[in-house]
Protein backbone atom coordinates (compact mmCIF):
# COMPACT_ATOMS: atom_id res chain seq x y z
CA UNK A 1 0.00 0.00 0.00
CA UNK A 2 1.22 3.49 -0.76
CA UNK A 3 2.25 5.71 2.14
CA UNK A 4 0.94 9.23 2.63
CA UNK A 5 4.24 10.97 1.79
CA UNK A 6 4.56 9.18 -1.54
CA UNK A 7 0.90 9.88 -2.30
CA UNK A 8 1.56 13.56 -1.68
CA UNK A 9 4.58 13.50 -4.01
CA UNK A 10 2.59 11.75 -6.72
CA UNK A 11 -0.30 14.16 -6.32
CA UNK A 12 2.09 17.11 -6.78
CA UNK A 13 3.15 15.97 -10.25
CA UNK A 14 1.91 18.10 -13.17
CA UNK A 15 -0.21 15.29 -14.56
CA UNK A 16 -2.03 17.39 -17.11
CA UNK A 17 1.31 18.17 -18.77
CA UNK A 18 2.61 14.63 -18.43
CA UNK A 19 -0.05 12.55 -20.13
CA UNK A 20 0.69 13.48 -23.74
CA UNK A 21 4.48 12.93 -23.51
CA UNK A 22 3.95 9.72 -21.51
CA UNK A 23 1.60 8.39 -24.15
CA UNK A 24 3.91 9.40 -26.98
CA UNK A 25 6.92 7.85 -25.24
CA UNK A 26 5.04 4.59 -24.62
CA UNK A 27 3.70 4.45 -28.16
CA UNK A 28 7.25 4.76 -29.52
CA UNK A 29 8.51 2.19 -27.03
CA UNK A 30 5.91 -0.34 -28.13
CA UNK A 31 6.96 0.17 -31.74
CA UNK A 32 10.59 -0.26 -30.75
CA UNK A 33 9.80 -3.57 -29.06
CA UNK A 34 7.76 -4.68 -32.04
CA UNK A 35 10.97 -4.38 -34.00
CA UNK A 36 13.04 -6.18 -31.37
CA UNK A 37 10.52 -8.98 -31.01
CA UNK A 38 9.04 -9.37 -34.47
CA UNK A 39 7.25 -12.61 -33.76
CA UNK A 40 5.43 -11.32 -30.73
CA UNK A 41 2.04 -9.71 -30.68
CA UNK A 42 0.52 -7.86 -27.76
CA UNK A 43 -2.77 -9.17 -26.37
CA UNK A 44 -5.73 -7.85 -28.33
CA UNK A 45 -6.64 -4.30 -27.39
CA UNK A 46 -3.42 -3.65 -25.53
CA UNK A 47 -2.01 -0.28 -26.47
CA UNK A 48 0.00 2.65 -25.15
CA UNK A 49 -2.90 3.96 -23.11
CA UNK A 50 -3.28 0.66 -21.26
CA UNK A 51 0.41 0.58 -20.46
CA UNK A 52 0.41 4.15 -19.17
CA UNK A 53 -2.73 3.46 -17.13
CA UNK A 54 -1.11 0.38 -15.63
CA UNK A 55 2.05 2.34 -14.80
CA UNK A 56 0.14 5.08 -13.01
CA UNK A 57 -2.11 2.63 -11.20
CA UNK A 58 0.85 0.58 -10.00
CA UNK A 59 2.32 3.70 -8.37
CA UNK A 60 -0.87 4.92 -6.70
CA UNK A 61 -1.69 1.49 -5.32
CA UNK A 62 1.85 0.97 -4.03
CA UNK A 63 2.41 -2.08 -6.21
CA UNK A 64 5.48 -0.28 -7.52
CA UNK A 65 7.37 2.06 -5.25
CA UNK A 66 8.81 5.44 -6.09
CA UNK A 67 11.84 6.26 -3.93
CA UNK A 68 11.71 10.00 -4.56
CA UNK A 69 14.85 10.64 -2.49
CA UNK A 70 16.97 8.41 -4.70
CA UNK A 71 15.11 9.12 -7.94
CA UNK A 72 13.79 12.68 -7.72
CA UNK A 73 13.20 13.01 -11.48
CA UNK A 74 9.69 11.56 -11.71
CA UNK A 75 9.48 11.68 -15.50
CA UNK A 76 12.71 9.72 -15.82
CA UNK A 77 11.55 7.25 -13.17
CA UNK A 78 8.13 6.50 -14.60
CA UNK A 79 9.45 6.10 -18.16
CA UNK A 80 12.68 4.16 -17.64
CA UNK A 81 11.75 2.18 -14.53
CA UNK A 82 8.03 1.61 -14.68
CA UNK A 83 6.80 1.84 -18.27
CA UNK A 84 9.83 0.11 -19.75
CA UNK A 85 9.48 -2.67 -17.20
CA UNK A 86 5.82 -3.19 -18.06
CA UNK A 87 6.50 -3.24 -21.80
CA UNK A 88 9.48 -5.55 -21.38
CA UNK A 89 7.40 -7.98 -19.33
CA UNK A 90 4.72 -7.89 -22.00
CA UNK A 91 7.10 -8.81 -24.77
CA UNK A 92 9.85 -10.82 -23.12
CA UNK A 93 7.68 -13.49 -21.56
CA UNK A 94 5.95 -14.17 -24.86
CA UNK A 95 9.33 -14.19 -26.57
CA UNK A 96 10.59 -17.11 -24.55
CA UNK A 97 7.60 -19.16 -25.59
CA UNK A 98 8.22 -18.35 -29.24
CA UNK A 99 11.88 -19.33 -28.99
CA UNK A 100 10.94 -22.77 -27.75
CA UNK A 101 8.49 -23.20 -30.60
CA UNK A 102 11.03 -22.13 -33.19
CA UNK A 103 13.92 -24.31 -32.17
CA UNK A 104 12.26 -27.56 -31.32
CA UNK A 105 11.67 -28.40 -34.93
CA UNK A 106 13.70 -27.82 -38.06
CA UNK A 107 12.37 -26.81 -41.47
CA UNK A 108 11.09 -30.30 -42.23
CA UNK A 109 9.25 -30.48 -38.98
CA UNK A 110 11.72 -32.96 -37.54
CA UNK A 111 13.00 -32.54 -34.01
CA UNK A 112 16.00 -30.21 -34.06
CA UNK A 113 19.26 -31.49 -32.58
CA UNK A 114 19.65 -28.68 -30.07
CA UNK A 115 19.26 -28.15 -26.37
CA UNK A 116 16.30 -25.78 -26.13
CA UNK A 117 17.17 -24.65 -22.64
CA UNK A 118 20.65 -23.51 -23.65
CA UNK A 119 19.30 -21.49 -26.50
CA UNK A 120 16.58 -19.97 -24.35
CA UNK A 121 19.18 -18.79 -21.88
CA UNK A 122 21.20 -17.09 -24.63
CA UNK A 123 20.54 -13.52 -25.75
CA UNK A 124 17.27 -13.48 -27.63
CA UNK A 125 18.47 -10.77 -29.95
CA UNK A 126 21.01 -13.23 -31.34
CA UNK A 127 18.71 -16.20 -31.46
CA UNK A 128 16.15 -14.68 -33.76
CA UNK A 129 17.45 -13.23 -36.99
CA UNK A 130 16.48 -9.57 -36.63
CA UNK A 131 15.39 -9.05 -40.17
CA UNK A 132 12.88 -6.52 -39.00
CA UNK A 133 15.53 -4.41 -37.30
CA UNK A 134 17.71 -4.44 -40.42
CA UNK A 135 14.76 -3.50 -42.60
CA UNK A 136 13.75 -0.80 -40.17
CA UNK A 137 17.18 0.86 -40.30
CA UNK A 138 17.25 0.61 -44.08
CA UNK A 139 13.86 2.28 -44.33
CA UNK A 140 15.00 4.94 -41.89
CA UNK A 141 17.99 5.80 -44.03
CA UNK A 142 15.86 5.78 -47.16
CA UNK A 143 13.48 8.34 -45.66
CA UNK A 144 16.39 10.54 -44.58
CA UNK A 145 17.96 10.45 -48.05
CA UNK A 146 14.59 11.39 -49.58
CA UNK A 147 14.16 14.32 -47.21
CA UNK A 148 17.71 15.64 -46.96
CA UNK A 149 18.93 16.62 -50.42
CA UNK A 150 21.50 19.14 -49.15
CA UNK A 151 25.16 18.68 -50.15
CA UNK A 152 26.29 18.58 -46.53
CA UNK A 153 23.69 15.90 -45.70
CA UNK A 154 23.48 17.18 -42.17
CA UNK A 155 20.49 15.06 -41.24
CA UNK A 156 22.21 11.83 -42.21
CA UNK A 157 25.35 12.82 -40.29
CA UNK A 158 23.39 13.72 -37.16
CA UNK A 159 21.40 10.49 -37.50
CA UNK A 160 24.58 8.43 -37.78
CA UNK A 161 26.14 10.20 -34.84
CA UNK A 162 23.16 9.53 -32.57
CA UNK A 163 22.85 5.99 -33.88
CA UNK A 164 26.41 5.36 -32.76
CA UNK A 165 25.86 6.60 -29.25
CA UNK A 166 26.92 10.23 -29.46
CA UNK A 167 25.02 12.98 -27.67
CA UNK A 168 23.95 16.19 -29.42
CA UNK A 169 26.91 18.13 -28.04
CA UNK A 170 29.40 15.54 -29.29
CA UNK A 171 27.84 15.47 -32.74
CA UNK A 172 27.89 19.28 -32.84
CA UNK A 173 31.56 19.32 -31.90
CA UNK A 174 32.43 16.73 -34.53
CA UNK A 175 30.55 18.51 -37.28
CA UNK A 176 31.79 21.94 -36.23
CA UNK A 177 28.31 23.40 -35.72
CA UNK A 178 26.39 24.84 -32.82
CA UNK A 179 24.45 22.36 -30.68
CA UNK A 180 21.25 24.23 -31.56
CA UNK A 181 21.79 23.23 -35.20
CA UNK A 182 21.99 19.57 -34.15
CA UNK A 183 18.87 19.96 -31.99
CA UNK A 184 16.96 21.54 -34.85
CA UNK A 185 18.12 18.74 -37.14
CA UNK A 186 16.93 16.16 -34.62
CA UNK A 187 13.53 17.83 -34.67
CA UNK A 188 13.40 17.54 -38.48
CA UNK A 189 14.58 13.96 -38.16
CA UNK A 190 11.67 13.11 -35.87
CA UNK A 191 9.25 14.57 -38.38
CA UNK A 192 10.95 12.71 -41.21
CA UNK A 193 10.76 9.38 -39.40
CA UNK A 194 7.21 9.84 -38.14
CA UNK A 195 5.78 7.30 -40.62
CA UNK A 196 7.97 4.66 -38.97
CA UNK A 197 7.30 5.63 -35.35
CA UNK B 1 31.24 7.65 -36.85
CA UNK B 2 31.32 3.87 -36.86
CA UNK B 3 31.67 1.70 -33.78
CA UNK B 4 32.19 -1.91 -34.73
CA UNK B 5 31.01 -3.18 -31.37
CA UNK B 6 27.45 -1.95 -31.80
CA UNK B 7 24.91 -4.50 -32.89
CA UNK B 8 21.87 -3.66 -34.95
CA UNK B 9 19.81 -4.21 -31.83
CA UNK B 10 21.69 -1.50 -29.89
CA UNK B 11 21.53 0.92 -32.80
CA UNK B 12 17.75 0.75 -32.93
CA UNK B 13 17.55 1.32 -29.19
CA UNK B 14 19.86 4.30 -29.43
CA UNK B 15 17.87 5.76 -32.29
CA UNK B 16 14.62 5.52 -30.33
CA UNK B 17 16.26 6.97 -27.24
CA UNK B 18 17.59 9.88 -29.28
CA UNK B 19 14.22 10.48 -30.92
CA UNK B 20 12.33 10.42 -27.62
CA UNK B 21 14.68 12.82 -25.83
CA UNK B 22 12.56 15.80 -26.72
CA UNK B 23 9.28 14.11 -25.80
CA UNK B 24 9.08 15.80 -22.41
CA UNK B 25 11.01 18.99 -23.10
CA UNK B 26 8.91 19.87 -26.15
CA UNK B 27 5.31 18.94 -25.29
CA UNK B 28 3.96 20.83 -28.30
CA UNK B 29 5.98 18.61 -30.60
CA UNK B 30 4.87 15.48 -28.72
CA UNK B 31 1.29 16.64 -29.12
CA UNK B 32 1.77 17.27 -32.84
CA UNK B 33 3.27 13.81 -33.32
CA UNK B 34 0.34 12.17 -31.56
CA UNK B 35 -2.12 14.09 -33.70
CA UNK B 36 -0.20 13.10 -36.83
CA UNK B 37 -0.59 9.47 -35.77
CA UNK B 38 -4.34 9.95 -35.45
CA UNK B 39 -4.63 10.26 -31.66
CA UNK B 40 -6.60 12.88 -29.73
CA UNK B 41 -4.31 14.51 -27.12
CA UNK B 42 -7.22 16.18 -25.32
CA UNK B 43 -9.00 12.85 -24.94
CA UNK B 44 -5.76 11.33 -23.61
CA UNK B 45 -5.43 14.12 -21.04
CA UNK B 46 -9.08 13.87 -20.01
CA UNK B 47 -8.84 10.12 -19.57
CA UNK B 48 -5.62 10.46 -17.60
CA UNK B 49 -6.92 13.12 -15.23
CA UNK B 50 -10.00 11.03 -14.40
CA UNK B 51 -7.76 8.05 -13.73
CA UNK B 52 -5.46 10.00 -11.41
CA UNK B 53 -8.42 11.47 -9.52
CA UNK B 54 -9.93 8.03 -9.02
CA UNK B 55 -6.63 6.49 -7.94
CA UNK B 56 -5.82 9.36 -5.61
CA UNK B 57 -9.21 9.02 -3.91
CA UNK B 58 -8.71 5.29 -3.59
CA UNK B 59 -5.25 5.73 -2.09
CA UNK B 60 -6.48 8.34 0.41
CA UNK B 61 -9.28 6.03 1.47
CA UNK B 62 -6.89 3.09 1.87
CA UNK B 63 -4.50 5.18 3.98
CA UNK B 64 -7.31 6.49 6.18
CA UNK B 65 -8.66 2.98 6.63
CA UNK B 66 -5.22 1.72 7.57
CA UNK B 67 -4.82 4.52 10.12
CA UNK B 68 -8.19 3.69 11.65
CA UNK B 69 -7.30 0.03 11.81
CA UNK B 70 -4.00 0.81 13.52
CA UNK B 71 -5.77 3.14 15.98
CA UNK B 72 -8.36 0.46 16.63
CA UNK B 73 -5.65 -2.11 17.38
CA UNK B 74 -3.84 0.29 19.71
CA UNK B 75 -7.13 1.11 21.39
CA UNK B 76 -7.94 -2.53 21.90
CA UNK B 77 -4.57 -3.15 23.49
CA UNK B 78 -4.89 -0.12 25.82
CA UNK B 79 -8.38 -1.10 26.86
CA UNK B 80 -7.32 -4.66 27.56
CA UNK B 81 -4.54 -3.39 29.78
CA UNK B 82 -7.02 -1.15 31.59
CA UNK B 83 -9.64 -3.85 32.02
CA UNK B 84 -7.08 -5.96 33.82
CA UNK B 85 -6.97 -3.32 36.55
CA UNK B 86 -10.75 -2.98 36.98
CA UNK B 87 -12.81 -5.10 39.37
CA UNK B 88 -15.93 -5.28 37.24
CA UNK B 89 -14.98 -4.78 33.61
CA UNK B 90 -18.45 -5.69 32.32
CA UNK B 91 -20.09 -2.99 34.43
CA UNK B 92 -17.42 -0.51 33.38
CA UNK B 93 -17.95 -1.16 29.69
CA UNK B 94 -21.72 -1.25 30.03
CA UNK B 95 -21.79 2.11 31.82
CA UNK B 96 -19.56 3.73 29.25
CA UNK B 97 -21.61 2.46 26.34
CA UNK B 98 -24.86 3.40 28.06
CA UNK B 99 -23.68 7.00 28.12
CA UNK B 100 -23.72 6.82 24.35
CA UNK B 101 -27.22 5.41 24.36
CA UNK B 102 -26.06 1.94 23.40
CA UNK B 103 -28.63 0.10 25.48
CA UNK B 104 -28.83 -2.82 23.06
CA UNK B 105 -25.32 -3.85 23.92
CA UNK B 106 -26.31 -4.13 27.56
CA UNK B 107 -28.51 -7.03 26.57
CA UNK B 108 -25.52 -8.82 25.12
CA UNK B 109 -23.49 -8.11 28.18
CA UNK B 110 -25.97 -9.93 30.40
CA UNK B 111 -24.72 -13.16 28.89
CA UNK B 112 -21.05 -12.50 29.23
CA UNK B 113 -20.19 -14.50 32.32
CA UNK B 114 -17.09 -16.49 31.71
CA UNK B 115 -15.94 -14.47 28.71
CA UNK B 116 -12.36 -13.24 28.67
CA UNK B 117 -11.60 -9.51 28.39
CA UNK B 118 -10.50 -10.09 24.81
CA UNK B 119 -13.81 -11.77 24.01
CA UNK B 120 -15.68 -8.90 25.64
CA UNK B 121 -13.90 -6.43 23.43
CA UNK B 122 -14.56 -8.53 20.35
CA UNK B 123 -18.28 -7.99 20.95
CA UNK B 124 -17.89 -4.27 20.65
CA UNK B 125 -17.65 -2.71 17.22
CA UNK B 126 -14.79 -0.45 16.13
CA UNK B 127 -16.64 2.80 16.60
CA UNK B 128 -17.62 2.00 20.16
CA UNK B 129 -14.14 0.75 20.94
CA UNK B 130 -12.60 3.99 19.79
CA UNK B 131 -15.10 5.87 21.96
CA UNK B 132 -13.97 3.80 24.95
CA UNK B 133 -10.36 4.52 24.02
CA UNK B 134 -11.07 8.25 23.97
CA UNK B 135 -12.77 7.98 27.35
CA UNK B 136 -9.73 6.20 28.73
CA UNK B 137 -7.58 9.03 27.46
CA UNK B 138 -9.86 11.53 29.19
CA UNK B 139 -9.69 9.53 32.41
CA UNK B 140 -5.90 9.42 32.21
CA UNK B 141 -5.72 13.16 31.58
CA UNK B 142 -7.96 13.97 34.54
CA UNK B 143 -5.90 11.65 36.76
CA UNK B 144 -2.77 13.50 35.74
CA UNK B 145 -4.39 16.86 36.34
CA UNK B 146 -5.65 16.00 39.84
Amino acid sequence: MIDSNTLEKLSEQPWEELFVPLYEYTDALLKRYNIRFPNTALPKGYDAQMVVDEAIESLFTGRRTWDYDKKPDFKLFITTQVIRSIVWNLFASKESVLVKELILQDEDGEDADVNPLELILADRAYILENIHEKEFLERTEQLIRQRDKSPEQLMMKVYEGRLNGMKNKQVAHLLGVDVSVVEATMKRLRTTLLPLL
Amino acid sequence: MQNKNFTKHNRVDRLFDALSEQTFSDPAEARARLEAKGHDPDAIISHGMKLVERLRGGAEFAIAKQRTLQRYQRAKQRILERLNTIDDPVAYLTNLLAQRGQTALQVNFRNVNGLSHQELLDMIDEVELLYIFDELDNDSSSEINE
